[in-house]
């Protein structure tokens, strides 16, 4: 009995040796892949061949799997799924439109307290910020008529690589409360912490330097931005899934003002 | 049956330890049943395991606990995500609060084990090999990104915790004789981060262990659901 319990926890130790990201590529460069459910990945700038694949892969929006190292290096690649269908997800955004968007303003930490002890937390492992935040957001709007926006905080190549860090962006739905000095924007990150916790609070938890997040509304000013930062932060209404449907707003002026049915079941079905 | 003195030092015994060892002390002490009974304990606990120290990995360290009694039993199962591919100790503390970073009494910017347990209170349940006792299954502990599963007579598990603390100066302790074993509020801390990440002098050591293996990386407080 003694000897099978051993087994058994040696064995599952053993899966922390390799990961796998099973995403469609949202960008890369010559040494860094940056998939679209926020994970990376680093290649070999020598390794050409691998490096046009993937690129191929990245401009069909296929469906990838990557297995990496414990480094994150990139030990070999699948397609899963060609591109279409990815592309399709895309087409299913709003068309162009002015728009204001105004959150629902909570009225007071107690109350907010209580929303952020409802948040669904039966999440399966692995599953990827954008989904759970869409979900917790969508819930809230669904049954309790609140509209909240989206916290996006996007990492620089910079602070990737010196800290190996294993995500590009992360998000959560973020929340406006009336507090006694005025309206205070909180972020709501189950997952990360155990209450509702200011922008700062919550970045620090994945900027280690504890420098602040520059604030942004353009997504391009993180992408080709010399890095001189460690992170930008993108607030965003509550429809904005991932970075995708922020830099098509900027680059395509394509905005979202609901929420997409198909985006909701994909999120339910991966996160939850 | 092995004294609770050489709990946790056995860690780094990981590939060698109690593969022959007898399990059996704890069930043969259960023949004389106190009446230690399970009601009112019954039904399901969860955890959220949130990082903490986390400056220490490229991952933000995260998991699940949650914990089934039912019929006499207790099941626990968890997982953890973490970058560091190292034997996690995860334990079940006596105290009702995970620990913030005004626990970092020495300003050296970590919240080592011994500041925890002054807000986490030392272990009660280790989260090891073998639930029906803290002696068995001592230093087994699961390792990188885990799953771990685990159950146990609620019976030998009690009767356990309600026996005489053969080590009181040790991080681990027993129940006093009218405690129940309620779970609601109580805290589970995993530990463990690479080798390799450069810790200061003052963050301390569980026995003879490395600051690395010592150091809570992940907390989460029990609610019944």
């Amino acid at each position: 009995m003694k000897k099978s319990l051993f087994i058994i926890l040696f064995f599952t130790s053993c899966l922390g040796w390799s990961d796998v990201i099973r995403s469609p590529i949202h960008s890369l460069n010559k040494t860094m892949i940056r998939f679209e459910n926020g994970r990376v990945a680093f290649i070999d700038s020598n390794e050409k061949l691998l490096s046009d694949q993937l690129t191929e892969a990245a401009i069909r929006k296929d469906l990838i799997e990557v297995k990496i190292d414990d480094e994150q290096s990139l030990i070999s690649v699948q397609t899963i799924q060609e591109g279409p269908s990815h592309l399709k997800r895309m087409n299913l955004m709003e068309d162009p439109a002015s728009i204001t968007f105004e959150p629902t303003v909570i009225p007071g930490y107690s109350e907010a307290l209580k929303l952020f002890n409802r948040l669904n937390t039966n999440w399966v492992r692995s599953s990827e910020c954008s989904n759970r935040a869409h979900i917790w957001a969508f819930e809230e709007f669904k049954t309790n008529n609140l509209k909240s926006q989206k916290a996006f905080v996007f990492f620089t190549a910079s602070y990737i690589n010196r800290n190996r860090f294993k995500w590009w962006f992360h998000v959560a739905p973020l929340f406006t409360i009336k507090e006694n000095s005025g309206l205070e924007k909180r972020v709501f990150d189950v997952m990360f912490t155990d209450r509702p916790v200011t922008i700062k609070e919550w970045t620090d938890n994945f900027v280690f330097s504890k420098r602040p997040c520059k604030l942004t509304t353009k997504f391009s000013e993180y992408d080709v931005n010399p890095q001189t930062e460690d992170c930008y932060f993108i607030i965003s209404p509550m429809y904005y899934w991932t970075p995708t449907d922020i830099s098509n707003e900027e680059t395509q002026n394509r905005f979202k003002r609901d929420f997409n049915q198909g985006e909701i079941r994909a999120a339910y079905s991966e996160a939850f | 049956m092995k004294t609770k003195k050489d709990f946790l030092t056995m860690l780094c015994l990981l590939t060698i330890a109690s593969c022959g060892k007898d399990s059996g002390g704890s069930r043969a002490i259960t023949e004389n049943n106190p009446g230690i009974e399970s009601e009112g304990m019954e039904g399901n606990y969860k955890a959220i395991l949130r990082p903490y120290n986390n400056t220490l990995s490229g991952w933000v360290p995260n998991g699940i606990t949650e914990i089934r009694i039912a019929d006499g039993e207790i099941e626990i199962k968890s997982w953890l995500d973490d970058a560091a591919n190292v034997v996690h100790m995860q334990n079940i503390h006596l105290g009702n609060e995970c620990p913030t970073i005004n626990a970092d009494k020495n300003n050296d910017g970590f919240i080592d084990f011994n500041e925890s347990i002054t807000i986490s209170k030392k272990i009660l349940i280790p989260l090891d090999a073998n639930l029906n006792s803290q002696d068995e299954g001592a230093g087994m502990y699961p390792k990188g990104n885990f799953n771990y599963f685990q159950k146990a007579s609620i019976e030998s598990l009690s009767r356990d915790l309600h026996s005489v603390d053969q080590n009181p100066a040790d991080q681990v302790v027993k129940l006093t004789s009218n405690a129940n074993l309620a779970l609601v509020g109580k805290v589970i801390i995993v530990t463990g981060t690479a080798i390799s990440r450069p810790l200061p002098e003052s963050v301390s050591r569980i026995n003879t262990l490395a600051p690395q293996a010592s150091i809570p990386i992940a907390c989460g407080v029990l609610k019944k659901i």
